[in-house]
């Protein structure tokens, strides 16, 4: 059959599924999928760094979370299984995530560097045993490991049995022509618009700044971060960069469904070592994974923007506000988008939210519900206006604790003349009479009838508006 | 035993199918083709011959079209909710799904508590007004959604009241024991999104079936297997009805059901439940068995990839126009590809239909689009069979990949077309039962009302 390429395209989307990747021990990516930006950096990171480490054999699985050996957030765990002689499946599953503002990664929770999790068919139960000794090791956390490796032994089982029964041969020739194809669709969408270079600055509120030279010629793009600044608080490990990078390039150009090693061929990145997009352990990764991803976001979105002048687009609001509650020994961590830029021929899309239940959050904790919407923007406004973000009102009836975290709200980066900025995140809390703005990272208790007002950005509008 | 003839129905976006069941064994049966025939005028035809014979009860599967479910198309609904949150539905769905227009949501100072406890009652001269601005904007019909609603319906309760005595259709969430208000409310909302359609059809069916059985004989069925007649809500449960049918009315051997419909492939597993579906407008309640709806299906769009190669687009044409061989499409779907089969044309609704213009046009829109493809194969022939392969083969990859069990039974019009790559698999059986949906129906349906009796 000639159209070998395309079913092998169509059983990695359909095997492929969540946050995850497939890729030959030869080191050859096959393809990466997922919603996470870093996941397409770090997921062969961590699948490299497992079978560099822990000579897999088929049917083993290996664990991590370790942002420096590819992980991502402590409570997203990489299970890195060989599911044949020659095939590396990555998969990541996320656990209750909680916001932590510390100084160090060895205090965002329990860390694991590549760990043989499953060898010759059997857990590694000493491994077990000592992950749950760890005062860190999430509450049931190995019963849900095993679990995992239930599932994951039976999706493999499943994808070899698939691959047999239509008799269909993953042959090195198949996959080189693979990726060649990717590389050469890629780098087509590339060339297809201008070439040209911009240079971005993007301040996080916390002081660190982010250089990005950006150069398209050819269908190639060399991201260059030299300038940036050394890490404060903000720090991002170097495969979480690449991915970042790479994320918004293909997505801006529409190829995120190509997302292997002949597309990611076409990216090349120069960073200075001792910048805050190479951070190095034991810097903490929380702050870096969410709002300096969404700060590298930002800049890869402006610097396309200024190069392209026929699809200008505006900024969306990229940073989330993470809101993480706490009551006794329970919390909720409430993640509230931003919406999208305005782009030259539409209004940006408004925030939506992951369903979550209002009613299961007035239950589990001390607060009333006021409001949620989209919230009333004053920025962003333009010929198209840019997408709203959200509002969550929320009124204490005991008192309660909760930790915030967001950023992007002091320093606004340069835009087009056509675009202007949408609305920032905001905290603020409401106590008897007295109202006010609560900075952009925090914890603190919250007394009974205290009312906070939680706004995620809005996104950037475009062109003037036609009074 | 003339006394029991069994009649199942199932009525999809644009077929219906009818199967006439005498103790199990098929007696006659039809299929049509609903933008060219009218279902009413189709079943009593249907029916007419077997009149004398009795029928004892007849069995309803009715989807709905999916396009209905937008509220644009389906008549206007007014949402009212407790203050604040108004619009919390809006942003738990994507942003290009509404489930009403904006003028149309209406908020009312009233708040239940967690724990039940009333804190600000509800004043009825705000619903009064909201009745009053409703019947202004020619809405007839209210769904209404209050926080706690479940825990203390006598906010609920009342508002529900008011409206109908100014002659409103109301609805409000079904009692459950699920605590997620969002797939309680998006429930509501389709229902009375839905409501009007769906009451329409049933009477198209009721005035269909009048001659042969009576009213009280009729039921049909829901998503999690069960019957109801008058009852309303069971819109959106109807949705997924006839797959939940295909999969409760066999489970005896424990197989998966891969289900090869005119309308859709779907891969049914008769040993698991859903109680949601993750709808465009949010998650909404609904109990059926685990279904996936597969990458291959039958009116998938051809084009050319990334690569410049052919391949199935992610966009279904749908039947309506339907696709070219039957000579209304303007785009090339995956069944044109099958167009000079004689399997497909011999298929029950379709039969009568296939025109010979279509086919060509088909294949000239292939073969000017293989000129500027990069394997440039103008050899049509050759092409047509790579491309079924193709199909077939991802249709056998993902089926694979996603069964929950060993076994698996193939099933459906599009089984004789499809199958053929399944038959080397000692787990799998084909069962090449055309009407296996009205079928299914029929027998599940009987075998619920034993139970509920």
């Amino acid at each position: 059959m000639n159209y070998q390429i395309e079913l092998l395209h169509s059983l990695l989307n359909d095997f492929l599924v969540g946050e995850s990747s497939l890729m030959t021990l030869d080191g050859d990516v096959l393809a990466v999928r997922g919603q996470m930006p870093v996941t397409y950096g770090t997921l062969t990171t961590a699948a490299t760094t497992a079978a560099k480490y822990l000579k897999l054999q088929e049917g083993d699985i290996a664990l991590l979370n370790d942002p420096y050996s590819g992980g991502s957030l402590l409570s997203e765990m990489t299970f890195v299984m060989a599911v044949s002689e020659d095939l590396l499946w990555v998969t990541r599953r996320a656990l209750d995530t909680k916001v932590t503002l510390v100084k160090s990664v060895e205090e965002e929770g329990l860390r694991i560097p590549p760990m043989p999790l499953r060898q010759k068919n059997q857990v590694n139960e000493m491994f077990l045993t000592a992950m749950q000794a760890h005062p860190a090791c999430p509450p049931n956390f190995v019963e849900w490991l095993k679990e995992q490796v239930q599932d994951l032994s039976l999706r493999a089982q499943k994808l070899i049995e698939a691959i047999e029964f239509t008799g269909f041969t993953i042959t090195g020739e198949l996959i080189e022509d693979y990726l060649g194809l990717c590389k050469q669709a890629a780098t087509q969408k590339i060339s297809e618009s201008a070439s040209g270079e911009a240079r971005v600055d993007v301040v996080l509120d916390s002081g660190e700044l982010l250089r990005l030279n950006l150069e398209i010629h050819d269908g190639k793009i060399s991201v260059d971060f030299s300038g940036t600044s050394a890490a404060k608080t903000v720090s991002l490990t170097e495969s979480a960069t690449y991915g970042t990078c790479f994320h918004a390039i293909s997505r801006h150009y529409g190829f995120t469904d190509l997302a292997n090693s002949g597309s990611f061929s076409i990216l090349q990145i120069t960073k200075p070592s001792g910048c805050w997009l190479v951070g190095k352990y034991p810097a903490p990764i929380y702050k870096g994974m969410t709002c300096g991803v969404a700060a590298l976001q930002s800049a890869v979105e402006l610097a396309l923007a200024q190069i392209h002048h026929k699809q200008e687009t505006s900024l969306s609001s990229h940073c989330a506000l993470h809101f993480d509650l706490r009551s006794g020994d329970k919390h909720y961590l409430l993640r509230l988008p931003g919406g999208e830029a305005a782009q030259a021929d539409r209004d940006g899309s408004c925030a939506t939210l992951n369903p979550f239940s209002l009613e299961q959050l007035e239950r589990d904790f001390p607060v009333k519900v006021l409001r949620v919407d989209q919230r009333q923007s004053i920025g962003g406004k333009g010929k198209f206006n840019g997408g709203r973000g959200l509002i969550l009102k929320l009124q204490m009836r005991e008192e309660a604790e909760a930790t915030w975290l967001t950023d992007l709200t002091l320093h606004r980066p340069r835009l087009l003349k056509n675009c202007s900025h949408g609305d920032p995140c905001e905290v603020l809390v409401e106590h008897g009479d007295a109202a006010k703005h609560l900075p952009v990272l925090g914890q603190q208790k919250f007394a009974k009838q205290d009312v906070l007002t939680l706004c995620s950005g809005s996104g950037g509008g475009y062109g003037r508006s036609e009074q | 035993m003339q006394n029991s003839l069994l009649l199942g129905v199932s009525v999809g976006d644009s077929f219906a199918e009818f199967s006439l069941l005498s103790d199990s064994n098929s007696l006659a049966q039809k299929r049509v083709y609903l933008s060219r025939e009218n279902l009413k005028a189709s079943l009593t035809q249907f029916v007419a011959p077997y009149k004398d014979q009795q029928i004892a009860k007849a069995f309803i599967s009715l989807r709905v079209p999916k396009k209905l479910l937008d509220h644009r198309l389906s008549g206007s609904v007014a949402h009212v909710s407790t203050e604040g949150v108004e619009h919390w539905l809006n942003i738990c769905g994507s942003p290009e799904h509404t489930l009403t227009n904006k003028d149309l949501q209406f908020s009312v100072r009233e708040r239940i508590l967690a724990d039940g406890q009333i804190e600000l009652p509800l004043q009825t001269e705000e619903i009064e007004a909201i009745a009053a601005k409703v019947q202004l904007m020619d809405c007839k019909k209210v769904c209404l959604n209050f926080l706690h609603s479940a825990t203390n319906p006598v906010h609920l309760e009342l508002a529900k009241k008011i409206f109908q005595e100014k002659g409103l259709e109301v609805f409000v969430p079904e009692k459950s024991d699920n605590p997620h208000e969002v797939s309680r409310w998006t429930k509501n909302a389709l229902n009375a999104t839905l409501s009007g359609v769906f009451a329409e059809l049933k009477s198209e069916l009721y005035a269909g079936l009048e001659s042969a059985i009576d009213k009280k004989d009729i039921h049909f069925l829901d998503s999690a297997g069960d019957l109801f007649q008058d009852e309303t809500q069971r819109e959106v449960g109807s949705l997924f009805a006839s797959l939940s049918a295909l999969g409760l009315a066999d489970s005896s051997n424990n197989a998966d059901i891969l289900y090869l419909g005119l309308e859709q492939f779907a891969l049914i597993s008769p040993s698991q439940w859903e109680s949601a579906w993750q709808s465009p407008w949010g998650p909404v309640e609904v109990r059926r068995l685990k279904t996936h709806t597969l990458g291959i299906q039958p009116t998938l769009g051809i084009q050319l990839n990334s690569f410049g190669r052919f391949d199935f687009s992610n966009q279904q044409e749908a039947w309506e126009p339907g696709p070219m061989f039957l000579g209304r499409g303007q785009k090339m779907s995956l069944l044109d590809l099958w167009s000079d089969n004689n399997k497909l044309s011999k298929i029950s609704g379709l039969e009568d239909r296939v025109s010979a213009q279509g086919i060509q046009r088909f294949k000239n829109a292939l073969l000017t689009l293989s000129k500027i493809s990069s394997l440039r194969d103008t050899d049509l022939h050759h092409l047509t069979k790579e491309l079924q392969s193709l199909s077939v083969q991802r249709l056998a990859m993902e089926s694979r990949l996603r069964r929950q069990t060993k076994k698996l039974k193939v099933t459906g019009p599009l089984a004789p077309l499809f199958a053929n790559i399944f038959k080397k698999d000692p787990h799998t059986t084909i069962i090449e039962q055309e009407f296996c949906e009205s079928e299914s129906t029929a027998l599940w349906g009987a075998q619920a009302l034993k139970g509920a009796l």
